[in-house]
């Protein structure tokens, strides 16, 4: 069974479109857009709804740009 | 192009997070996800929160529920919000109520039921042997079942014989129900979400339907995806994740809508925008109360309504209003509007959707596919349990009025009591019914399935009353503590959600069965048992005869036959194959009503009608327009209190938060309450990103970190209502609508202040 969630990102003001470079690199999220100032929107694929929660307390800790991960859509595959 | 059903989940996914942030690149597809696996079998049911009443499995594993999936055969396609995806966790939540408590010693301390049961029973009988039954009260909720709600209903007003039983929606769709009876004569939504499949104008009125009902945002989103051209406007003072898709948004002064619909008519008459036959074949005009007017009377009326107007009044531009009124009046297209609290928690709000209805009657743009008022329920059964099941102060059953001395004859024949056992006078209503517990006339309260020492306007007051020496309150509930069953005197633990069996109803007239998935944890008990054993302790056995909860459903399938909301086709077993049914359903084989009203769809219509549409609400089978004014809100912002302030629903939780802050994930979402401002507010008062700042009314304070953003308008704060630590009811206004008596969350003034 795998998890896809669709996930917006908030950042800092202005910064959506670097951290959204950054996070292009991280494996389990596709980058689909930014607003092209604080708010990012990706695609989170994996192995259960902790790894969701998981991801967004690393991205949370990792990246002082980002202030928040917000899940808007989930579901489940397989 | 095809795609696999992996490649559809990730671009629904990633439409919905595009969407979010207001950039829209949805394809034409919609995803159903996949069933999870892990369960030993699933179980049909209804997601526990919003009124959009997705479809969905309980995945059962050794007794406990360890998934949901989406029902790919109901109208949600599959797809659950956040939220209903983590349903399961609430279920074991660490403070689930697993047994009743008393208070004793100031304290509440673990008791037996027969304990609490009997000191329930005691103290009711007591009260009602010295006031009277009316020394009692009962406030219920459009989360309870409609089995629940009907047992209430039923020992309140026909065995205590007091019409002091409401609930919480008179406080989220009161107005709504205000303005359907008033222009319709009957209650609920003529439409259906399949209008937004064909809408090409969508109109959103006071509704953050991004955050507050997603299933039905994103099917409005890939309305507009896969139908270029499709318009929407957003009405909204805020810039909210629903106003950020919308090709225009207006934005106004809180509180000033009445002035803007009024203008919409305005452009929609002065450009022949109106449906000449369609107004004379099927509406009436009324001003007050009375339907006394005529089409040039209201003509006239609005002459004075020009956009200039109205945007002296809102501060809305008037090119924009012209604008909304040219799309939504073009000919050939169809209009939708939705609304949700922004306009019914006002104390015009009747008057309010007396408006939007009107835009729909006097261009003929309803009862068509895509055309059509809808009004959009905020609890998952505040329309088939409260409004439908008459557990309202001034109610009985299926539209139903207590003033009524047919319909209380009706129902005393249908429920087997004597004559004149239904009291003639409508009850409190629930801003009276707490202030009657604060004057001490009201006794005993009985609070069961919500949070009014959270959820009520000017709640300082109402927590007060609330622990009132010599008031006793009973609270059934699943979680504890909550910031009202820390004020009860006793507190019984109540099967949540998947634990027991019943009907949900939702915004579009649709009923579904929610199949008991679990045993009830600890003690906890169904409120269907809990009222059926307080009947009986009260010596109205006999009134709630029932051992089930299908037992209740069969007595409704008579009390509702011959309505206008007759849906006695629908039996039990009808409900457990069906992915939900919409009423009117008055015969066995009848498939359901997708557009009431409407000949060939609405069973209540006769076939020979000579039109397409019979509004057989009212005596006259017509809808009427009303002549209603823009009138200012209760309070307004002034030199003391120079800010408006207005609350709402964020995406990550719902309600008072007793549920979703019992999931990990959502517990460090947006989980606190912050206050919302504009850059430039922000700066006269001297506060930014992360500071404290007290907001204080003529009624309460609470201090909140300052959020600056651009969203908000200017002259306007905002804080979301589902945090129980920094409660936003404080400052909120407890002044109602003197129609539907429901209170002003939406707009008061305050002052902020850095903390």
């Amino acid at each position: 069974m795998t998890v896809i969630a669709g996930v917006v990102v908030e950042t800092l003001p202005g910064l959506a479109a670097a951290v959204a470079k950054r996070l292009g690199a991280l494996p389990g999220l596709s980058v689909r857009g930014d607003d092209g100032d604080r708010k990012i929107a990706a695609v989170f694929t994996g192995a259960d709804g902790a790894a969701l929660e998981a991801l967004g307390e690393e991205l949370l800790r990792a990246d002082e740009a980002i202030v928040g991960v917000f899940p808007t859509l989930v579901g489940r595959d397989g | 192009m095809t795609m696999n059903r992996r490649e559809l989940m990730e671009t629904a996914a990633a439409a919905a997070a595009l969407a979010a942030i207001g950039k829209l690149e949805l394809p034409a597809h919609a995803a159903a996800p996949v069933p999870a696996a892990g369960a030993d079998k699933w179980v049909k049911s209804v997601c526990r929160y919003c009124g959009t009443g997705c479809g969905l499995f309980v995945g059962v594993k050794d007794g406990k529920v360890v998934a949901v999936k989406g029902d790919k055969d109901n109208h949600n396609k599959g797809f659950l919000c956040l939220k209903g995806f983590l349903l399961p966790e609430i279920m074991s939540a660490p403070d689930r109520l697993l047994h009743p408590l008393i208070r004793k010693n100031d304290k509440l301390v673990p008791a037996t039921w027969e304990e609490a049961m009997s000191l329930v029973a005691s103290k009711f009988k007591a009260a009602i042997e010295k006031g009277g039954p009316d020394a009692v009260g009962f406030y219920g909720s459009g989360q309870a079942l409609t089995e629940e709600t009907y047992c209430a209903n039923k020992l309140f007003k026909a065995g205590i014989r007091t019409n002091n039983i409401d609930g919480n929606p008179r406080l989220c769709m009161a107005s709504a129900v205000g303005g359907y009876v008033t222009t319709f004569g009957k209650d609920e939504p003529m439409g259906c979400y399949d209008d937004i499949d064909h809408a090409d104008v969508m109109l959103l009125v006071g509704s953050n339907a991004a955050e507050a009902h997603p299933i039905l945002f994103q099917r409005i989103v890939r309305r507009k995806e896969a139908a270029k051209g499709t318009k929407i406007v957003v009405l909204d003072p805020r810039k909210t994740p629903t106003a950020r898709i919308a090709d225009l948004h207006i934005s106004f002064t809180a509180g000033t809508d009445l002035a803007i619909l009024n203008a919409i008519a305005h452009v929609l008459v002065k450009e022949g925008m109106v449906d000449e036959e369609f107004v004379k074949a099927h509406a009436a005009f009324g001003e007050g109360a009375d339907a006394n007017k005529t089409w040039e009377d209201y003509k006239a009326f609005l002459e004075a309504w020009t956009p200039e107007k109205a945007e002296e009044i809102s501060g809305a531009k008037a090119a924009d209003i012209r604008t909304c009124a040219r799309w939504f009046g073009e000919k050939g297209k169809a209009s939708l509007t939705m609304w949700t609290m922004g306009l019914n928690q006002r104390t015009k709000g009747v008057w309010a959707n007396n408006l939007c209805h009107n835009l729909h009657l006097i261009t003929g743009k309803i009862g068509l596919p895509g055309s059509s008022p809808l009004s959009l329920t905020g609890q998952p059964n505040a329309c088939g349990g409260v409004r439908d099941g008459g557990a309202l102060s001034h109610l009985l059953p299926y539209g139903r009025l207590v003033v009524n001395e047919k319909h209380r004859a009706e129902m005393e024949k249908l429920w087997g009591v004597p004559e004149g056992t239904i009291q003639p006078k409508p009850g409190l209503a629930t801003v009276d019914l707490f202030r009657a517990v604060e004057d001490g006339k009201v006794k005993c309260l009985y609070i069961m399935c919500t949070n009014p020492g959270q959820s009520m306007p000017n709640v300082g007051r109402y927590r007060k009353a609330l622990r009132r020496e010599g008031a006793f309150v009973v609270v059934s509930e699943a979680f504890h503590p909550t910031r009202t069953s820390e004020l009860a005197d006793v507190v019984l633990p109540a099967a949540l959600w998947a634990e027991k069996e019943g009907v949900y109803g939702c915004t579009e007239r649709r009923y579904q069965l929610l199949e008991q998935s679990v045993k009830p944890s600890g003690e906890a008990r169904p409120d269907f048992e809990i009222l059926c054993d307080l009947a009986a302790r009260l010596g109205h056995g006999k009134l709630l005869p029932f051992k089930t909860a299908s037992d209740v459903w069969a007595e409704l399938l008579t009390v509702c036959k011959g309505t206008a909301y007759d849906f006695s086709g629908m039996t039990r077993d009808r409900l457990k194959e069906s992915h939900g049914l919409l009423w009117p359903l008055p015969t066995a084989g009848h498939p359901g009503t997708k557009r009431r009203y409407v000949k060939g769809d609405d069973p209540l219509v006769p076939a020979d009608h000579p039109q397409r549409i019979l509004f057989y609400g009212r005596p006259d089978r017509k809808a009427v327009v009303w002549l209603r004014p823009h009138q200012p809100a209760a309070e307004v912002p002034d030199a003391e209190y120079p800010l408006i302030y207005t609350t709402g629903r964020v995406i990550e939780h719902w309600h008072t938060g007793t549920m979703t802050r019992n999931c990990k994930e959502l517990r460090h979402a947006n989980a606190e309450a912050v206050v919302e401002m504009h850059p430039d507010d922000a700066k006269v008062l001297g506060v930014k990103n992360g500071d404290l700042a007290k907001v204080a009314s003529r009624r309460g304070a609470e201090t909140f970190k300052v959020r600056v953003i651009d969203g908000s308008r200017k002259g306007m704060v905002f804080v979301h209502m589902h945090d129980d630590k920094r409660l936003c009811n404080l400052p909120t206004n407890d002044a109602v609508d003197p129609i539907s008596k429901q209170p002003e969350f939406k707009v008061c003034a305050v002052k902020v202040t850095k903390a």
